[in-house]
Parts: structure tokens; sequence; C-alpha cells
């Protein structure tokens, strides 16, 4: 009993003691980190984690606190090396192997993720984004049956994983089999619709197959989708994410949050921003847009204020005010902004078209309709400034003209298109050409009414009523 | 004896000093496949970025060059473009060199006139040292006068160069209303509506300005050169020659404007065989598009639909350089695209029904390209056998993490891939291939042509704030070849957008393409080069003429420079 116990404790002495057996000159060396230029809330974090790993060079959990750091901020090539040292030092510990291979695949040197990856798998055979990173890995590295085996493996384990629907898909769509690519897609579709990569994938797959129809349908929704991903569910990473304390995430997530409507969200995330990197001017530029928005139209002027303290020649910023001051109902500022907009950025497409129209509500139709057509010079795509070009050449009595313009934007067909055909039919109809004035307005009754935009219909219905009179 | 005595008598020959036998010769050291001989040949150009420290996007975009025998004497002559300081009032941080000549510079090549390969700068003598913030640069006959003319993009207005056929050209960027006064890059001629006029499509990037740059940071707050994404994309351009010396804007009225990305890089083919010139564009950061030729004037982007938009994974990447050609003899297009560092290059294999397909891994490119941002590219027979072999010029855009301590953080090697044959791809070769593949530089645009006549393909480079680079293909294989330069009566004169066919029984036919475009910013031998393989065999050659004609000459022997008139082989 005595001897078994000693057993034991001489395990346990072996197992505690085996990182130190690893000694420093087996390990690579500690890169050197710079925090030179760095936001400032970044150089304290890097240079707390660097010289801890400095000061304790054979300590697993040093090394690797520090090689987070490097990730999150997307230095990979430093971060690998860092991972390395502390999974050679701790070798039992699963974060490490996983975080090094996940490294490693970034860098594209996907053979030795695959190494790094089965080591990790070793210690947590269960830990899915693991094995789907294994799965990524072996694809790139074209082990592709290999790669479709662990996506097997996954989605028996795991049906309700998109990411390795995905990956079976791509997997048999490069072994040749579009059918069964198709299907393994069409599940990850089915599971998270707005995966923009898998539609994509999708789409491909029934092009291959001669399925036109269908392959259309999906580009359209990878294209409403382009860069959704389903949510990632991985601890691990996002204990990495989580360091990140940069003006540019925050920035990011602002931005995303403001694209999914909530902007109370995406205007903190801008503040947070702005404390990472007092000068980041960016943020106070947005944040004109945000403020304005939600109604604070004070704290958007102050966001004004600041921005062009910070940098006098932002085009977007005097873009941003000029139209909040348009909102306010001033328009000589709105106008001044435009203006200045324009002067930084001659080819500011957007800026030239709201001048226009400001010049237009001010009667100066001459003065606008060069706007607008330096609008469209810019981007002849440009349909609300050809819109209005059509507009002044109505109010100016040249209908032929505006005719043209007008029938330049009724593709493609959206929500702008009824209004479009509309001003067109009713540009016919001052033109005195009733055929074609109805033509166009019943055209435009058809989209309003499939769009339920009620408001554009009774006015459409009404001058309908009045031409067939 | 037992073995470890052996091992001991081993070891003690190899200890003791003794003479080397006098007969037997070390190996040599295997010929490099080419050798730079810029400056041995008065190739002397250096570019100059202007940088001064405030990362202004164009800095970091490079220039181009083009090949163009501009003096009609059967050699190639190069023009090299040139940057300037965007902000005059601040000190550059890399000067020039001493004895630096600014604006674009013209060398006319002396091999003709002399039989030696030299370079002599004539730039003021044929009024083209234009000083500006040049960028790309596209080569064609634009008023079929049978002398080749020159389209120089800018960071600003772009001009328009006239050969006037004495050795020098004029200035009609106001007359011709070319002027695009964007940001331009990349720029192609291109007949898109068969009348037999080179028209002109150009990419423009983005709407920034000096006064307007923004500040862009590396996720870690280091300043950096921004992504395209923090300004404006601007629609390319596609300008119709009206025969008349004047060009008009078609950008609207040809469906070109309704679609648009920060375009960089461009070539014009056939993409979907129906006989009708098509237009690629790389985007960066966007989908790529293809302009698929509709026969009246209009063009209808299809990129999606055919699958050259986006690579497998739907991402959009940062595509740069294009290279278009069979690499495979099976008579279908492939189309490689460079992209930036981490996201490797994209080639898509047509199958020959106007649909594509990502197979860069398949053609084991994948892996190799992925560290590198690639600029110019080319594929290009180097060693003359008959498959088409792959040369990327590289160098970053945004600071490389592994490099942030270098005095040249953006510098990548450059690489050469070696073609393997159908079904077995690309094999990189670019540690053996000597010194010129050693070189760590930023390099930006790439051009191709034999500029020796010899019948091996050169390539030039152009390096950010560094010299220009001409690898002269040192004919290690010693394969046969052709070089078919082609020429018509009237119109489209030097055949732009023709297909040329070389038959061989039990071999595959060789199909290349007649065009200067592709790569990056740069324009290369409009002549058409094949690599024959140890068979100078030919049975016969075809040509599709961009009129739609199409003509056979038999009897065609290997090893020499071929020009093939419209008109006088067998129509078919």
């Amino acid at each position: 009993m005595i001897m078994c116990r000693l057993g034991r404790a001489l395990v346990l002495l072996v197992l505690v003691a085996a990182p130190s057996l690893v000694n420093a000159s087996s390990l690579p060396p500690l890169p050197e980190v710079t925090t030179i230029d760095l936001f400032p809330s970044v150089v304290k974090q890097v240079e707390e984690a660097y010289q801890t790993a400095r000061s304790h060079p054979m300590d697993a959990a040093a090394n690797g606190k520090l090689a987070m750091v490097l990730d999150t901020y997307e230095q990979f090539s430093l971060a690998e090396v860092c991972y390395q040292r502390a999974h050679l030092l701790d070798p039992k510990s699963f974060e490490w192997a996983y975080d090094l291979g996940y490294v490693l695949f970034k860098e594209g040197r996907y053979t030795q993720a695959v190494d790094a990856l089965r080591e990790a798998l070793a210690l947590r055979p269960d830990y899915v984004p693991a094995k789907l990173k294994l799965a990524d890995s072996l694809f790139s590295a074209r082990q592709t049956e290999a790669a479709g085996k662990v996506y097997q493996e996954i989605v028996q384990v795991d049906p309700g994983s998109a990411d390795a629907w995905y990956g079976l898909g791509r997997v048999q769509a490069a072994q040749g089999d579009p059918k069964a690519a198709a299907v393994s897609l069409g599940k990850a579709c089915e599971l998270v619709p707005r995966y923009g990569a898998a539609q994509f994938a999708l789409a491909t797959a029934y092009r291959k197959l001669g399925e036109q129809e269908k392959a259309t349908e999906h580009f359209k929704l990878y294209q409403a989708n382009m860069t959704n991903v389903p949510p990632a569910v991985d601890p691990v990473r996002a204990a990495v994410q989580v360091l990140n304390q940069g003006a540019t995430m925050y920035l990011r997530r602002g931005l995303d949050l403001a694209q999914a409507g909530d902007l109370q969200g995406a205007i903190q995330q801008h503040l947070e921003a702005i404390q990472a990197d007092p000068n980041e001017v960016q943020s106070y530029i947005n944040l004109i847009q945000l403020y304005a928005r939600i109604g604070e139209k004070d704290k958007a002027v102050e966001a004004y204020q600041k921005a062009v303290a910070i940098n006098p020649n932002r085009a977007d910023c005097y873009y941003n005010y000029g139209v909040l001051m348009f909102d306010l109902r001033k328009l000589p500022d709105a106008e001044q902004a435009m203006r200045k907009a324009i002067q930084i950025n001659p080819f500011y497409a957007e800026a030239h078209d709201s001048l226009g129209y400001l010049l237009a509500i001010q009667g100066h139709l001459d003065e606008a309709l060069d706007q607008y057509r330096k609008a469209v010079e810019e981007r002849p795509d440009f349909r609300l400034a050809r819109f209005h070009i059509g507009q002044v050449l109505v109010n100016q009595g040249n209908l032929p003209e505006a005719i043209e313009e007008f029938q330049k934007i009724l593709t493609p067909d959206d929500a702008n298109t009824p209004g479009y055909l509309y001003a067109l039919g009713a540009t016919y109809a001052r033109a005195g050409d009733r055929q074609n004035a109805l033509a166009y307005m019943r055209k435009a009754r058809d989209k309003a009414a499939a769009r339920n935009q009620e408001q554009l219909l009774t006015s459409i219905d009404r001058d309908i009523s009045n031409l067939e009179k | 004896m037992t073995r470890r005595d052996l091992l001991l008598a081993s070891l003690a020959a190899c200890a003791w000093p003794r003479k080397t036998p006098a007969a037997l010769p070390l190996p040599a050291a295997p010929r490099p496949i080419f050798r730079d001989v810029a400056a041995e040949t008065g190739l002397n150009f250096h570019h100059f970025s202007g940088a001064a420290g405030d990362l202004l996007m164009p800095e970091i975009l490079g220039a181009g060059l083009a090949l163009i025998d501009y003096d009609n004497d059967g050699d190639l002559d190069i023009y090299l473009l040139q940057g300037t300081m965007l902000q005059p009032d601040k000190k550059p941080l890399i000067p020039p060199p001493p004895g630096w000549k600014p604006g674009n510079r013209l060398f006319r090549n002396m091999l003709s006139e002399t039989g030696k390969l030299e370079f002599v700068d004539v730039t003021e003598k044929a009024g083209v040292g234009h000083i500006g913030y040049a960028m790309g640069v596209a080569v064609g006959d634009y008023d079929n006068d049978g002398y080749q003319d020159l389209y120089v993009t800018n960071f600003g207005r772009n001009a328009l160069y006239h050969n006037n056929g004495d050795g020098t050209f004029t200035d009609v960027t106001e007359q011709a209303g070319v002027g695009d006064p964007r940001w331009s890059t990349s720029a192609a001629w291109v007949d898109y509506n068969g009348d037999g006029l080179l028209d002109l499509f150009v990419c423009d990037y983005v709407d920034f300005t000096v006064l307007g740059h923004k500040k862009c940071y590396s996720p870690s707050g280091q300043p950096d050169y921004c992504s395209p994404i923090a300004y404006h994309s601007i629609p390319s351009r596609l300008f119709r020659n009206l025969g008349n010396g004047k060009f008009e804007d078609v950008t609207q009225a040809s469906g070109i404007g309704s679609s648009y990305g920060p375009g960089l890089g461009v070539i014009c083919m056939d993409f979907n065989g129906d006989g009708l010139i098509d237009i690629y564009v790389a985007n960066d950061t966007a989908a790529n598009l293809l302009w698929l030729n509709q026969g009246n004037g209009t063009l209808k982007e299809s990129g999606l639909d055919v699958g050259v938009a986006l690579s497998a994974d739907g991402l959009p990447k940062a595509g740069m350089g294009i290279t278009a050609d069979d690499i495979d003899n099976d008579g279908r297009l492939e189309v490689l695209v460079t992209n930036l560092n981490r996201e490797g290059v994209t080639l898509f294999r047509g199958d020959g029904k106007g649909m594509y397909d990502d197979y860069t891994t398949q053609f084991r490119l994948a892996q190799p390209t992925f560290g590198y941002t690639g600029y110019g590219v080319g594929f290009f027979d180097y060693d003359n056998d008959g498959l088409l072999d792959l040369f990327i010029a590289n160098g970053a855009m945004t600071n490389i993490d592994s490099m942030q301590n270098s005095p040249t953080p953006y510098a990548q090697k450059n690489q050469l891939f070696h073609n393997e044959g159908p079904g077995k791809g690309f094999r990189e070769i670019t540690d053996g291939a000597g010194p010129f593949l050693e070189l760590i530089e930023i390099s930006r645009g790439a051009a191709f042509g034999d500029i020796d006549n010899d019948g091996n393909i050169d390539i030039v480079i152009t390096n950010e704030d560094g010299p220009a680079r001409l690898f002269l293909n040192q004919g290690v294989s010693r394969n046969h070849w052709l070089l078919v330069k082609l020429e018509s009566p009237k119109l489209n004169r030097f055949g732009m957008g023709a297909r040329v066919g070389v038959f061989r029984r039990e071999m595959p036919t060789l199909w290349r393409h007649a065009h200067t475009d592709g790569s990056m910013l740069s324009a290369s031998d409009i002549r058409v080069h094949f690599g024959l393989g140890e068979n100078p065999r030919i049975d016969a050659i075809i040509v599709h003429w961009p009129d739609g004609k199409k003509e056979k000459w038999e009897n065609i022997r290997a090893d020499k420079i071929l020009t093939l008139r419209q008109g006088t082989g067998h129509a078919l």
C-alpha cells in the first residue's frame, strides 16, 4: 500500500515536473515584440503580457497569454512562436495546442495545422470547433478524403452543425459529386439560411448540375448575406477575441450593430473605439449619422465638431454634417458643408447629388442640374441623381430629355422602381402622350401594389383615374 | 573487415587531404533560367513613389511598364512609368538615386540596329516623358496607322500618346476625350463592337484624394496603408473609338457603369466561346466582374453566373493582376487572378461551355501563393516545352506582421512555377531558378515578351522605389519555338484579340491569343509565342481573326519569327 501510494506520488511528480524537462534551448526564442505606434489602449496590454513572458520564460501560461494578445491583433507569426512555446512547456494543455493549430491555419500552414490540431484533439476529442478546424486544414492541405471523413464524423454527432455540412459539401464538390454536394450544402443553408458562403457553394453546385433557376435563387441569397456566418460557439477562441481592445475592433462591431439596426449598441461601440484611441476620427464621423438617426441632434453636432478638430479634411465628415443640417432645415449650413465635401473630394457623387438637391429646393435649377450631372458622371448607375435630373428637366419644361432620363432608371426592379415609373408616366402625361402615360402609370401601380406602397398607390390611382376620364 | 572498420576507413579518407585528380572536374553549377541584365544593357530606371510618411494610397500601388515596338524595327522597346511627390512640400522617405530623371521613360532597343541588346533613353525625343503620378499603360494601334500607341493611366488625368511613326509621339488626350481625371489603374485596348477600331477600357479604382486621405491602422493600431474599403469605389470607363481620333464615353450606354468595384486588373478575351471579345476585371476587395459581350454594343456583367467572380469559398478577395490562356492545352481557357497575402491566387478553369470553376487547389497553387501579395502575373512558356508556366511579381500592400521590424516591410520574393502537364498542376521552382528570384523587392508591374528575339520569353518587372529588372531568359531548355506576328491590312492592324492555333499530328493543338493586356498596370508583347518542345514539326497554323474570318497556313518552320498577314493564308 505504501509502495502504491509512493508510486502514485512519483507519477504525479513526474507529471508536474514534465514541463520543466523542456529546457530553454529547446524552445523557439521568445520573439521581440514592439509596441511602437500601437493604439494607446493596446500598448499597455501588449507590454504587460510581453514583460510577464520575458520574466517567466518557462511559464506556459505567460507565453500563452502573450500569444493570445498577439493573436487577437492578428500578429499571427509572432503569436505562433509564443503558442509553440506554451505548447512545448505544457503539452497537456488543450488550449495551447488548439490555438497553435488555429494560428497555423490562418498562416496557410495547413500541414502543420493538422498536426497541432490532432494533438489538441487527442487531449479533448469532443471539442467540435477543433475538429472542424482539423477538417478545414485537411481540406486546404488537399487531403480531401480525410477532410470528408472528419466532417462526416461531426455531422453524425452534431447534425445541427451548419459549418460541418458546408465543409462536407465543399469536399463532395471537390470530389466531383455536385449532387451529393447540393444535399449537404442544402442542409447547411437550411440550418442557417443567412450563411453566405454556403449559399454561394450551393448555387455553384446547382449551376454544375444545370439547375440554373435554383442557382440564381441561391446566388441572390448569397449576395444578400455575403459575409454572414453561423454564430460561433468556441469558448477557446472567444477567450482570444475578447482580449481585443483596439479601436478598429470596436469600430467594426459598431458598424455591424448599425447594420443590424441596433443604433444604441452601435453608438456604444463607437464610444469604446474613441476611448481606445481618442483620435479615432472615423468614429466621430459615424457618430454624426448615428446620433442624427436617433434624434440626438446636439450630440451629432458635437461629434462633427470633434471630428473636424482632429482632421479638418474628411469629405465624409462634411457630407454627414450637411445631411444633418438639412434635417435641421439649416439650408445654408447644409450647402456649405456639401461644397466643402466636394472641394476635398470632387468625385463624391452623393455630395454632388445632395448639393444639387439643396440648390434645386432653393430654386437654382441650372446649378442643381449641373451638380446632378456631375453625380451621374461619377456614378453612371446613380438612379436617384438621374431621377433628380429628370425632375429638374420637367420643371424646366424639357420633357423629352426628362423622359430619356427617367427611362434610364427603370431597372433594377426594386422599391424605388414604382416611383420612377410613376414619374415617367406623369411626364408623358404632361407631354400629352396619354397612351404612354397610362401604360407606365399602370406598371407603376402594379409594382407599388406588390410592394404595399399605399401612399404612392393612392397618388397613382388618382392620376390614372384622371387620365382615363 | 567489420562495418566499424569500413566506417573508420571512410572517415580516414575524408579526414586526410588529397589531391583532386585533374581529370575529374567539379560538376558545373546549373545555368540560371533568367539573368537580370537591366543595368548592363542600359535599362537604368528607378521607380520613385514619393512616399513621405503619410501613407497615401497611390504610393503603395506602384507603376507598370509596356513592351512596345514603337519604331517598328522588329524589337521590343520598353516604356517605364514613374511616380512623383504627391505632397511636394514634404521630403521623400526614400529619395531617388543620384542621376535620377523624373517622369515616364522610353528606352529604345538597339538590337535590330546594332545586333546588340542595348537600350537608349529616347524619352525627350519621343515626347512621352509625362511627369505625373503614373500607374498603368495600354498598348494598341487605335488609329490603324500601323504604329502602336500608348495610353497612360495616372492618379490624375490620363494621357493618350499618338505614335507619329517617326520616333515621336503626340499627346492627343484632349482631342480624343479620354483624359479620365479619376484614379485609373490598368487599361486595355479592345475592339468590343467589332468595327475594326480599338476601343479603350480603363479600370478606375477609388475616390481617394490627397487632401481627403484617411488614416488607417492595423488591428493593433499601427498606421498602415488603407484598404480600398476606406473609400468609395468608382466605375471603370469604356470609350468607344469613333474613328476620327475621337472617343465617346459609353460607360453608361454599354452597361459597364451598372456594376463596379475597385478595379485593378483587366484582360479582354472571348470567355464564353461565342466569338465576341469579353472583358474581365479584377476588383480589389470586391467580386471580380466578367462583362460578356452581347454583340449589340452592350456588355452584361455575368461573373457570378459564369463562375469567375469569386473563389470557391465565396469571399471577395483583393483581386489585382490577371492572366488567361489555355494552360493544359485542351482548348479551354483558364484564368488566374492574383490576390493579397493570406488569400493566395485564384485559378478558374473553363469547362469549354462558358462556365468556370475554382481549380486553384487542383493546380497546386493555393498553398505556395498563400503568403504573397501578387501583382503582375503571366502565363508564359519559359522553357518552350509547349506548356504555359507562371510568373508572379509579388510585394505586399499592407504591413506583414512577420516583417514589422524590417526596413522594407512590404518586400517579398517573386515566384516562378513550372507547368508539370495536364492533371499535374504547377510546381514552384522559385528556389532553383537562379539569383533573379532571390531578390526580395516590392515588385509591381510585369510584362512578358521576347526582348532579344531568341525565341525565349523574357520578363521585365517594375519595383516600388526600386530598379526595373530585365530578366533575360537564358534559353536553358533548347526546345523549339515559334513567334507569330499578326498583320491586318486595314483594321485592327496588329490582330488584337485574334486566336492562333498551332496544329501538330498526334500532339495537342496549342491555342494562344494576340493581346497586350492582362498582368497588372502593364502591357506585354503583342506577338504570339509558342513553345514546341523537342519536336520542331508544325503541320499548320490557324488564325481566328478578330473580324471572324479564319485562315490556315501550312509548311511553317519552327524557330523563327513569323509574320502572318491577313488574306495570305487559306480561308477556312
